[in-house]
């Protein structure tokens, strides 16, 4: 049975390194608002509430500080309920006392590695894929999304299909960085920001342009909710752009829908909701190449469309 | 043939501008009808012939009454699992979409109405995060192959040999997804265990 109390925790070198904080404990012992936890390392939960679900990281107080944030642009805080996932975060010492860190999902492990940043970066990819399979407040489509003059641009695609590529080339000529990761729908058809920090292959990281446009992009910016304006389809398949050509609206549901996480589970709510997003939407496919050269013709197109919308 | 019977049990369907999205809970597949094939799927109730079925063509959308264009359209619903039945499907001598294009524009019709079914598979969440290696691809082709060509279904089904057909260009050309999609159908139309 959990009981919620006001804890000073101390950390395993006796110094204390919480302030008072109130969380769910199991059934242990208690004394007034203090208590002194004999599994300290392994109990201290934080956690989060966004698009209806909650979900929380169970990991020793020096580990913890260092965990990101598993919503972007959601706060982490200490838990007083118990969340629907609970995530923990443990750190092991080999026989030859290398550290080793585990992630398990609600008890189960899904992933171990003596590199931490590794197993961090597991532990946010499916804090992330669960939100996004489970929630029924939005609809997660894998996609980069960048806003420019007002509108969400939307391009999906599976992880590393160089959506991070084309949105830093983006976000560096002049577009606001929103995610690399999801779009995330709204039940009212607009688009959500959810801006973790950008991801890009190593040798994307010595190209200036890309640092700059990554620094540029902070993951507790929380721009507000785009009507969706344009999805583009930009396999990288050729040297420079080619076979460019309009989608019909329906065409453009079905890109959104064949990227979207929970469709099986959810097929109608999706199926409404992207067709509430696509009312506003231009869909465009073609086959690109160098990221810098697709971004500043996918700016021109969508500049081009505007001008003609303006003029109709 | 029999009066073609749209299949509609597990089906839903939502309007996007002249366009009508089917989402197939069964077979987890979501298909976007341009407006001929949608009122094809519509009025196709096994008691209208395809003639009662062009000439519906012609009343509401303004089209010569051509039954070639109901087949082609019945061809595209068939391809996408929108057919009731096997005995309903497709099989007598089936007019080519240039064909029917031709006659269309002929008779002033807009190219948009040409009959035309886009579809894609749902993705599982696993699916929609990951991207399939060419490695993973490769040996996906191998193992439905191997189990295609010995199964006679397969020799029965047009569409099981054309998504076959396609699966393995659609490697050659690296456009995995859509290979991994066209695998995904002769699976389902032979009832093959699905891909690991």
């Amino acid at each position: 049975m959990e009981r919620l109390v006001t804890l000073v925790l101390n950390d395993v070198e006796g110094a204390a390194v919480c302030p008072r904080i109130r969380m769910a404990v199991g059934a242990n012992q208690f004394v007034g608002n203090v208590v002194r936890h004999p599994t300290l390392e392994q109990d201290q939960i934080v956690s989060c509430r966004a698009y209806g679900m909650s979900i929380g990281i169970r990991a020793c107080p020096d580990v913890l500080h260092y965990l990101p944030t598993l919503v972007p642009g959601v706060k982490m805080e200490h838990s007083t309920v118990e969340p629907n996932i609970v995530f923990e975060f443990s750190r092991t010492t080999s026989a030859h006392g290398e550290p080793h860190f585990t992630v398990t999902e609600n008890g189960t492990p899904f992933f171990s590695s003596a590199d931490i940043h590794l197993a961090v970066l597991a532990l946010e990819s499916q804090a992330h894929q669960q939100l996004a399979t489970l929630t029924e407040k939005a609809v997660f489509v894998h996609a980069g999304v960048v806003a420019w003059r007002g509108r969400a641009l939307v391009i999906p695609g599976p992880s590393n299909s160089g959506k991070s590529t084309l949105v830093a080339a983006l976000v560096a000529a002049g577009a606001a960085y929103y995610s690399d990761e999801y779009a995330v729908v709204g039940l009212d058809g607009r688009i959500y920001s959810f801006a973790r920090p950008l991801r890009l292959r190593p040798d994307m990281l010595d190209k200036e342009s890309f640092t700059s446009a990554a620094g540029a992009m902070s993951h507790h910016d929380s721009p507000g909710p785009l009507p969706l304006g344009w999805v583009l389809t930009v396999p990288y398949n050729a040297p420079t752009m080619r076979y460019p050509r309009l989608l019909t609206r329906g065409q453009t549901l079905l890109t959104l829908l064949a990227n979207t996480v929970a469709v099986r589970r959810q097929s109608e709510l999706t199926v409404k909701t992207l067709k509430l997003a696509v009312n506003s939407a231009i869909g465009l496919y073609f086959e690109r190449g160098d990221a810098d050269k697709a971004a500043q013709a996918i700016i021109r197109f969508v500049d081009r469309t505007l001008l003609d919308s303006t003029n109709n | 043939m029999k009066n073609p019977c749209a299949r509609r049990d597990g089906v839903f369907a939502e309007t996007v501008g002249s366009e009508t999205i089917l989402y197939d809970k069964l077979n987890h597949k979501a298909h976007s009808l341009n407006r001929t094939v949608a009122l094809v799927w519509e009025k196709a109730n096994g008691e209208k012939s395809v003639g009662d079925l062009a000439r519906i063509l012609h009343d509401e959308l303004a089209m010569p009454a051509d039954v070639d264009v109901v087949l082609l359209a019945l061809q595209e619903l068939s391809r996408a699992g929108l057919l009731q039945s096997v005995e309903t499907e497709v099989s007598v001598q089936m007019p080519s979409r240039r064909e029917v294009a031709r006659k269309l524009a002929l008779g002033s019709v807009s190219a948009a109405l040409v009959p035309l079914v886009a579809s894609v598979l749902a993705p599982t969440p696993a699916m929609a995060s990951s991207r399939i290696t060419p490695q993973q691809a490769f040996v996906d082709l191998n193992t439905v192959t191997a189990e295609a060509l010995p199964n006679p279904a397969y020799w029965r089904s047009g569409t099981a040999q054309s998504d076959l057909g396609r699966a393995g260009l659609e490697f050659l050309q690296g456009q995995y997804p859509q290979e991994i999609q066209d695998l995904d159908g002769v699976i389902q139309i032979l009832g093959l265990p699905p891909l690991p």
